[in-house]
């Protein structure tokens, strides 16, 4: 395109093209030193929230862990094993009459 | 960091880095600016890469358009309020003399000086036609003018200029 004046419309400007490769090379550098900080804070926050997640989760599990033993299984934890074998040794006739 | 995003910005720097450096420095004249408004076009082709839906002849478009876009930013922070970039004019002229290197020909000086009497969408669609060298088309991407405007904004930038220097007595 520049056959309108040659002569007369080279660029002033001192900075050669090594010093604008150098120049670009920088701002990209310092471009994606910009960009990174963000993810380095986002980051944290998603290891944190995940921490929680699974800590919640551990002490959910616990919990019903704890909670899903029934009562029967309780009494039948508290139970001899000389008692337990009577319990399956019952039959419908054993049970005595309450009235 | 996103692989694409990446692989996007490394091409812009490879393929266009110098090219957007100098279209950058024309349009703010100050080297530290175009330092500035070179680093965000970075910034922002990084950030924006997921959207950039063209391939890969549209990229030099897509790039050259932010990187007006960061230009006139800059430009737009040294305006008032409701003020033209157009007003800028005579201290872009001046800061070409300032911004010049101290042996640069005088010629040159002028010519860029003349540039800068251009209105802010002429001194665009000249610059990226004369030195940038892009297509009336590509032109458009970039401005979101028409061809024909923009050949128009071409044709009276070139005569602006003419009668500029001759007015300088170059």
């Amino acid at each position: 395109m520049k056959e309108f004046d040659p002569v007369v419309s080279d660029l002033p400007y001192k900075e050669s093209p090594d010093y604008v490769d150098r120049l670009v090379a920088r701002c990209k550098a310092e471009a994606l030193k910009q960009v990174e900080p963000a993810s380095r804070v986002v980051r944290p926050w998603i290891y944190c929230l995940a921490g929680v997640a699974a800590a919640a989760a551990i002490a959910l599990g616990v919990f019903f862990s704890i909670h899903r033993t029934s009562p029967m299984d309780k009494f039948l934890a508290s139970l001899s094993d000389e008692e337990a074998a009577m319990i399956v040794d019952w039959t419908i006739d054993d049970i005595p009459e309450l009235y | 960091m996103s692989v694409r995003a990446s692989d996007i910005l490394q091409q812009a720097t490879d393929r266009f880095g110098q090219r957007l450096y100098w279209h950058i420095r024309r349009l703010v004249v100050s080297h530290d600016d175009a330092e500035d408004a070179l680093q965000e076009t970075f910034i922002k082709i990084f950030t924006k890469a997921s959207s950039f839906k063209g391939d890969d002849d549209k990229l030099e478009a897509w790039c050259y358009k932010i990187a007006t876009n960061e230009a006139l930013q800059l430009l737009r922070r040294r305006t008032h309020l409701f003020q033209s970039l157009d007003t800028l004019s005579g201290e872009l002229a001046d800061l070409v003399v300032t911004e010049s290197a101290p042996d640069a020909d005088r010629s040159a000086v002028l010519f860029q000086q003349a540039v800068m009497q251009l209105g802010t969408q002429q001194r665009i669609a000249f610059n990226l036609r004369y030195y940038d060298e892009l297509s009336y088309g590509q032109i458009a991407a970039i401005t979101g003018k028409s061809e024909n405007a923009l050949r128009a904004n071409y044709h009276y930038a070139v005569e602006k200029i003419k009668a500029y220097l001759k007015e300088n007595a170059i």
